[in-house]
């Protein structure tokens, strides 16, 4: 198997371009090819940018006052960021060994749906009874103890481990395509839920809610933190009063931070890197490839578990059951580490690139809407952005290497 | 380089032109939907199924209340009958959309007053994907049950089954599937419920803002034209949202988020269907709004947010269960030999209540008001 980075370069049509070569074309281009540099490093952070200003002003002239940039806004925009950030995460993990998995919207409804199940006391973990006997049928744990917020955070992880494991062995040990064997898991998790809750939501206890979708020390910005810009004779009044943190996006973060210092910081976390660069370099090397692809699977899975946990608890209130009901996440997952891979370091995924790419879509949804933009016109407008946004990294990344 | 320097003028004034071009709202979209977890949904772009009815009259007619489950103005009562006992040995399939409460609703109803009376049923769930109906179509016909009945998957497409099905005098009745010739036709008058919400809510808040979280759907944009003929008669400006969402509780909560930081003062938040109004409930809560939010369907979890009395306070309970139980007395009275009721070739529409808590069922029970069946002119 070639190099699986070359394989998603393939596969993107050349918008993840090589590692620019070093040298340049003489002293004459040197500032020129500063820029191009620049630009394909930056591009999709600088887009992201001019998006937020450009929001900005059309919402000054369009409502007559600020309703994008404001405290209130911005919380929001952590708000809706914090889910996709946790299983966007998660998949780079996976994206950098180079593998593909279809299966994270349906481990993302499994973890928020068992979770929800435990806590609300409708699942129980038993022992098995043995046939032809009355031995066995009792709890693993006691019931009351199977209901609490640890127990069920725990048995959501563990189903997401599950699937990890299973996708890794599958793919890994067996050598299926991880397209197919991921997308068949999916299904087998879709149904094994609506066994469970003929396709009912569960919902959660209102306590565990209302800590979920607080904010952090229920801390908010005062409403003195407003100022008023000038530019070109029109004055904006940015009141962000009102701000405040999410403990949703407080977790993402800390979640992103923890894969972000994995993958940088630790031997294991490096091997991975090692074995998504050149598989067969590694192998030659003494990694345990297998092993690796096994660990990224597994660790894809129990992100994307706590992601549903955090989608039921922080943000609806209750567990959905359909996984066709979440299915909209696997495409935005893919997106955002994909406009990742584009931003800051050339062709490759990495934490911080995909919290980027969630940011600059979270960012487009709230404006178009706030703007007033149709439904139509939005889905249009989303992969205008988004094109938009990969093609002038793209066309900056092969004007520098030209120069 | 020219080409880069071209693309960087061109590609930011193309996306500016988009961000620009802030249209109406009026919600006029109308595009097939391909997801489904709709009680009434189908993707049939021919729909002539919609009533196309003589305009509304807020003034509530002195005769008939839409709202407690009477036949609006200009309705002719359909008696439904059927000895259920002809369902003995006999066997039947049900297609059903989706494992979910709004299309079960109908479904389970009717599966069980045809096993109560000795039937067999094969029940189908096609799990949202309208791809497998043909298939199963086709293995009714091959194993000649007595009847088949669909709720809630588009049928377009199916006219040679549908005529094979005729030939052999087997009834198709469908609920919310649209009316496509050779079909009994059952469906809620969905025109009707967008203008019971809209009177309640001009009754409710009186002038001002209401935001309409919808889905691309025939039937929720009928929903959706009952509800504007009312408010804008009453002078109330309503602002559409999420028309590209599809049906997810979630996805309706992010795009009213949205819409409450543009509108801030909007006094209500309509749900197109159950599922995005308990999504636009949670986000008017988070916001702090004071906007009270309906919907329209009758789930359970809609009743169950209006238990809880939040900002959740009421919808329009679709007949399902009544239709359900009807579907069956029909097929009956047509495996005995006669006809449809009614005028052939129009949907038979069911009756609709709304519920608020006055009258929200307690839990695990559905609203119990006896519906009407009739036919619009």
């Amino acid at each position: 198997m070639g190099s699986a980075v070359a394989k998603i370069r393939s596969a993107v049509g050349g918008v993840i371009p090589y590692r620019r070569q070093a040298g340049g074309n003489g002293a004459g281009h040197a500032s020129e090819s500063k820029g191009m540099a620049f630009a394909a490093r930056y591009g999709t952070i600088v887009f992201l940018l001019v998006l937020v200003v450009v929001f900005t002003v059309l919402c000054e002239i369009r409502l007559g006052e600020q309703r994008f940039l404001s405290g209130s806004n911005l919380t929001l925009l952590l708000r809706q960021s914090a889910v996709l950030a946790i299983l966007a995460s998660g998949l780079t993990i996976a994206l950098i060994l180079g593998e593909f998995d279809l299966s994270i919207a349906a481990a993302l409804t499994l973890g928020g749906g068992i979770f929800a199940l435990f806590l609300s006391g409708q699942y129980v973990v038993t022992w098995p009874t043995i046939p032809f006997t009355d031995i066995g049928g009792g709890a693993v744990v006691p019931a009351d103890w199977q209901d609490t917020f640890l127990f069920a955070l725990i048995a959501a992880a563990f189903f997401g481990l599950l699937a990890g494991v299973i996708n890794g062995i599958v793919v890994s040990y067996f050598g299926v395509s991880a397209f197919i064997g991921t997308l068949g898991l999916a299904g087998i998790i879709e149904g094994y839920l609506i066994r469970l809750t003929d396709g009912r939501s569960v919902a959660l206890p209102k306590n565990v809610t209302d800590t979920a979708q607080g904010t952090l020390f229920g801390w908010k910005a005062p409403d003195s933190w407003g100022w008023d810009l000038t530019v070109g004779g029109r004055t904006f009044n940015l009141n962000f009063g009102g701000l405040s943190l999410p403990i949703i996006a407080v977790t993402a973060a800390i979640i992103l931070c923890g894969i972000s210092f994995f993958l940088r910081q630790t031997e294991a976390g490096r091997r991975m890197d090692a074995v998504g660069g050149n598989p067969e370099a590694s192998r030659l090397a003494g990694i345990d490839v297998k092993r690796y692809r096994l660990a990224a699977f597994m660790m894809c899975a129990v992100i994307a578990a706590i992601a549903g946990v955090v989608l039921a608890a922080g943000r609806t209130g209750s567990a959905v059951t359909l996984v066709g009901n979440q299915g909209s996440y696997l495409l935005q997952a893919y997106t955002a580490c994909f406009l990742g891979a584009v931003t800051l370091r050339e062709g490759e995924f990495h934490v911080l690139g995909t919290a980027i790419g969630v940011l600059l879509m979270t960012v487009t949804f709230s404006g178009l809407i706030i703007l007033g933009v149709p439904g139509y016109a939005q889905t249009i407008a989303n992969g205008v952005i988004l094109i938009a946004a990969l093609t002038f990294a793209g066309l900056a990344r092969r004007a520098a290497r030209r120069t | 380089m020219r080409k880069f320097k071209k693309a960087l003028v061109v590609l930011p004034l193309v996306a500016m032109t988009l961000l620009a071009a802030c249209g109406d709202d009026s919600g006029d979209s109308t595009s097939d939907t391909t997801a489904a977890a709709d009680t009434t949904a189908t993707a049939d772009t021919t729909a002539a199924t919609e009533e196309t009815t003589a305009p509304a009259d807020t003034a509530a007619a002195a005769a008939s209340d839409p709202s407690k489950g009477e036949i609006p103005e200009g309705g002719a009562e359909v008696a439904i009958a059927g000895d259920v006992t002809t369902w003995t040995g006999k066997k039947v399939g049900i297609a059903n959309l989706a494992p979910v409460p709004g299309a079960e609703r109908w479904s389970k109803p009717l599966q069980a007053c045809i096993e109560k009376n000795g039937g067999t049923v094969d029940y189908q769930d096609v799990g949202g994907d309208p791809t497998k109906l043909p298939a199963l179509l086709e293995g009714w016909a091959s194993a000649k049950v007595d009847a088949v009945f669909n709720i809630g998957i588009d049928m377009t497409g199916q006219e040679s089954l549908i005529a094979a099905f005729t030939e052999a005098k087997t009834p198709v009745v469908i609920w919310g599937a649209g009316n496509p010739e050779g079909v009994v036709a059952l469906d809620a008058n969905q025109e009707e419920d967008g203008r019971i919400i809209g009177r309640y809510l001009v009754e409710k808040v009186g002038s001002g803002q209401v935001i309409l979280v919808n889905a691309n759907n025939p039937a929720l944009q009928s929903r959706e034209k009952g509800l504007k003929e009312v408010l804008d008669e009453a002078g109330l400006e309503l602002i559409v949202v999420g028309e590209a969402l599809g049906f997810s509780a979630e996805s309706a909560q992010k795009s009213v988020e949205a819409a409450l930081q543009a509108n801030p003062d909007a006094k209500a938040v309509v749900g197109g269907f159950g599922s995005l109004g308990v999504g636009a409930a949670a986000a008017v809560t988070a916001a702090g709004s004071s906007a009270v939010v309906v919907s329209m369907n009758g789930d359970p979890e809609e009743y169950a947010a209006i238990r809880e009395g939040g900002a959740f306070v009421a919808t329009v309970a679709d007949g399902h269960e009544f239709g359900g139980e009807a579907a069956c007395q029909i097929a009956a009275d047509m495996i005995a030999g006669n006809a449809a009721p009614g005028t052939a070739g129009k949907q038979i529409l069911a009756t609709s209540v709304l519920v608020t808590a006055d009258n929200v069922p307690a839990e695990g029970s559905s609203e119990a008001t006896p519906r009407k069946f009739y036919q619009l002119p």
